[in-house]
């Protein structure tokens, strides 16, 4: 099978409107022109076992390299469609120029080494959600390699429908456009006329949108093309953007009916879905039990669902205090206000819901006001005129823990006073005594003075959610690469669950700039905005790796295979999660870890051996994204090598979903062979779970994960992964059990 | 109506003189019982469900109509939607646009 850049040069060839020379020029398409009798295209092949690198030479493939079933070479375009009608050829498709030409941040993270592979994986057929300010949609970066668009769907929830538009069902707000209207928008005189969207003048959406997802296939700010690649350049987009206002970027609502839509686009396309979501709310409880936090863990279930989330940028922001009031006494808290805060202020505090305090408020050079207790809702008229409701709740429904809602307004006054005011807690009765307390953002807001301000427990809603991946970010550019940004906000949660998760490139972050043009297509930008898409793209090729991926699965695999250094120093910690991002290692471990999904029927530590026994196999294709299963017996005590009965594909109406000759493997437990000669060269990442003489199999998961690793490594498996897989097992039952 | 139903934000709009407005917010809700029920039972409210994810809900529906959909057996609690800022730094510490590297 041709891949679509070589279908759409073999089209293009017999087409007299098409100037082979200007594609070869773009570099997108790995085509020569110059110099070459004819034109020529470098191309990647594999194969079955049944072909020769003679077979392809003759087939007219000048081949370059071969690795295992993979060749490399040139070939004429004209000999392409030869090459592809060899029996035995199941995938030929053009080589890819990225890799000398990569920014800074996928070096560091790892993620050219994925796209160039083998097997490439560059997020082809994994949807990247984003949440945000929206997406500059005419930008190259979000074109395919024959210029038509890679944005699936754009819901734009600001906009009324027009004529001819309308709103996504069951929302019915804003106004959804479908890839067929950007294509034809994108070849329009008039394209915003068509497609009315566009994202905001800062280009939040689009920018984020580029590092996950775009391909920095054009040029620009000084640099060739591909200079600025997103981590999955080939996953296609769904764009929801939230309403954008002076103090916020969405709301909680409209944020989960994003969340819902975009994983229902993804499942009506029969797709896995990564969203990105760059924004975060101060207020809440942190412990994972706000509502939109327990929205999206309720639609984060399924598997190849995924939701990556900024840590938030508050580590130095003052937005966090927290202290324990002593058992009969108080504890003042302050914070300062700035000139000019005509916008109410919420102080938001939350305490164990076994202890009862009261609160009191001061303003700069004031008295207390009033004590409020527990249970009570109010507002207090202070003497200068500023007012202040309190909303004390006893047994909130989120948690059963205490809140006291603080909302400082001006009441008559032209604005909030200046300077420091006091909050009071008392101690009616104490058990725990401990608080926190966060301020909302906006612009002009009060910041938490020492000594309570604590900048730990900083990550924002929700981003304390029980499932999503939070990223902090760190330095890849400028001074102090390696380091943690100085404001990345740092866990744990409120309730010491460890967060964030891991930490990856934020900063001095190129990406698509909105409204580009000519050679001004990029701009850079800084924050856990930036981070977080990197995981996100990294998602995208773990879900190209394997779809079915549930969602701590892949939290797994990014926090087991993090790098740490001696800037990240002993993970997990608060600071940096479980380490740097590394997208290769995570990639390689969604690979690895497919053999334990699903694949449990065998006798507990069974060792096997060349010569074991065995009666039941499965056949299928391996480390594919689709996967079928075809059971088959042999005779007990068959040795290998084996003999396979012919491979009958099952019948059923709709397209081939290998695209190709389907190679045999078989399955003994949990490991993967080869039935020709059960070599194991080819799956190198197998090799760990398997000695030289067979594999460890287990009948379900819970007896691995109740193992002692000890009997594992009285089979043979190092100490070091028996561990390790035990430890696997134990994640991946919590994940089923969550 | 219990207090504890409903968020800060709405019990603030309830003390307030909108209370009576005709003006449409946005919520979030964690509601018990039978789906097709609560929804139904909100939608007796003039408030339109849009998302159902588990036990959390979101919808809009007219101020005047927020006590009577707190009071609803089936609903845990109610907030207002909340805004979320983004987070390049625009808001919050030192983070931001950088010049191109």
């Amino acid at each position: 099978m041709l891949d679509s850049r070589l279908r759409f040069l073999t089209a293009a060839s017999d087409d007299d409107d098409t100037d082979l020379d200007d594609l070869a020029e773009t570099g997108r398409f790995a085509l020569a022109t110059v110099d070459v009798a004819e034109p020529r295209v470098t191309v990647l092949v594999q194969v079955d076992d049944q072909v020769t690198r003679d077979d392809l030479e003759e087939a007219g493939l000048e081949v370059r390299s071969e690795a295992g079933d993979v060749y490399a070479g040139e070939v004429a375009l004209s000999g392409l469609a030869a090459l592809d009608e060899l029996d035995g050829v199941v995938l030929v498709e053009a080589a890819r120029p990225l890799q000398a030409e990569l920014d800074a941040s996928l070096v560091e993270s790892r993620a050219h080494l994925v796209h160039t592979g083998p097997p490439s994986r560059r997020g082809a057929g994994v949807i990247v959600g984003v949440i945000d300010s929206g997406i500059d949609w005419r930008h190259q970066a979000f074109r395919n390699a024959t210029g038509g668009s890679r944005i699936l769907r754009i819901w734009d929830q600001n906009l009324v429908p027009g004529g001819g538009e309308s709103s996504p069902a069951p929302f019915g707000y804003g106004v959804e456009y479908q890839q067929a209207a950007i294509n034809t928008a994108l070849g329009s005189a008039t394209p915003t006329s068509t497609v009315r969207h566009m994202d905001d003048s800062v280009g939040h959406g689009t920018h984020v949108a580029g590092i996950a997802a775009g391909d920095g296939s054009v040029a620009g700010n000084g640099s060739p093309a591909f200079t600025f690649v997103g981590v999955a350049p080939e996953a296609e987009l769904v764009v929801v953007a939230n309403r954008v206002t002076t103090e916020a970027m969405g709301d909680s609502a409209s944020t989960l009916d994003a969340v819902a839509y975009i994983f229902a686009v993804a499942t009506a396309l029969g797709r896995p879905a990564v969203i990105n979501l760059s924004q975060g709310d101060n207020v809440g409880p942190h412990d994972g039990t706000s509502l939109l936090e327990r929205g999206i863990d309720n639609l984060l279930g399924a598997g190849g669902r995924s939701m990556v989330k900024s840590a938030g940028n508050a580590a130095n922001a003052g937005v966090h205090a927290s202290g324990t009031v002593p058992a009969g006494g108080t504890q003042a808290v302050q914070l300062t206000v700035p000139a000019g805060d005509t916008t109410p202020d919420t102080v938001d505090l939350w305490y164990a819901g076994a202890d009862r305090l009261s609160v009191r408020v001061t303003p700069p050079g004031g008295t207390a006001s009033t004590q409020v207790n527990p249970g009570t809702t109010t507002t207090l008229t202070l003497p200068n005129g500023n007012r202040v409701f309190v909303d004390s709740v006893v047994g909130h429904p989120n948690n059963g823990d205490n809140r006291i809602y603080l909302q400082l307004q001006r009441g008559t006054q032209p604005a909030t006073a200046a300077g420091t005011w006091t909050v009071t807690l008392g101690a009616i009765s104490v058990v725990n005594g401990r608080w926190d307390g966060w301020v909302e953002r906006g612009t002009t807001v009060p910041m938490f003075l020492p000594p309570q301000r604590n900048d730990a427990v900083t990550i924002s809603v929700p981003g304390t959610s029980r499932e999503v991946i939070t990223a902090a970010s760190y330095i890849t550019k400028g001074a102090g690469v390696g380091s943690l940004s100085t404001f990345s906000s740092r866990g744990p949660t409120r309730d010491g669950r460890a967060a964030p998760t891991l930490a990856a490139p934020g900063q001095a972050i190129t990406s698509a700039l909105v409204g580009a043009s000519g050679t001004n297509q990029y701009q850079a930008m800084s924050g856990t905005s930036m981070a977080a898409p990197h995981i996100t793209g990294a998602v995208a090729l773990m879900l190209q790796a394997r779809p079915t991926m549930r969602q701590p699965e892949i939290i797994d695999c990014l926090t087991r295979r993090a790098r740490t250094d001696v800037q990240t120093g002993a993970v997990p910690n608060s600071d940096w999660g479980a380490g740097k991002l590394d997208v290769e290692a995570s990639v390689g471990c969604a690979a690895v870890v497919s053999p334990f999904t699903g694949f449990t029927s065998f006798t507990l530590f069974t060792r096997f051996s060349r010569f074991t026994p065995f009666t039941s196999f499965t056949r299928f294709t391996p480390f594919t994204t689709l996967t079928r299963f075809t059971p088959f017996s042999l005779p007990p005590f068959s040795r290998p090598p084996f003999s396979l009965p012919p491979f009958t594909r099952p019948p059923g109406p709709g397209p081939d979903p290998f695209g190709g000759p389907v190679r045999p493997f078989l399955r003994f437990g949990n490991v993967l062979f080869d039935p020709a000669s059960l070599a194991l060269g080819a799956f190198p990442e197998l090799e760990q779970y398997v000695g030289p003489l067979g594999a460890i199999g287990v009948e379900r998961l819970d007896q691995l994960a109740t193992a002692e690793p000890a009997d594992l490594e009285a089979l043979g498996l190092p100490a070091d992964e028996a561990g390790d897989l035990v430890a696997y097992a134990q994640a991946r039952l919590r994940g089923l059990a969550e | 109506m219990a207090s504890r139903k409903v968020g800060p934000e709405i019990a603030m709009l309830l003390d307030s003189d909108t209370g009576e407005s005709h003006e449409r917010v946005d919520l979030v809700l964690q509601v018990a019982g039978d789906a097709a029920a609560v929804r139904g039972r909100l939608e007796g409210l003039d408030a339109t469900v849009r998302t159902v994810a588990g036990d959390i809900v979101t919808a809009s529906c007219p101020v005047q109509n927020l006590a009577a959909v707190a009071g609803l057996d089936e609903v845990v609690y109610v907030e207002l939607s909340r805004p979320l800022h983004s987070e390049d730094g625009s808001t919050d510490g030192d983070a931001g646009p950088a010049a191109p590297a």
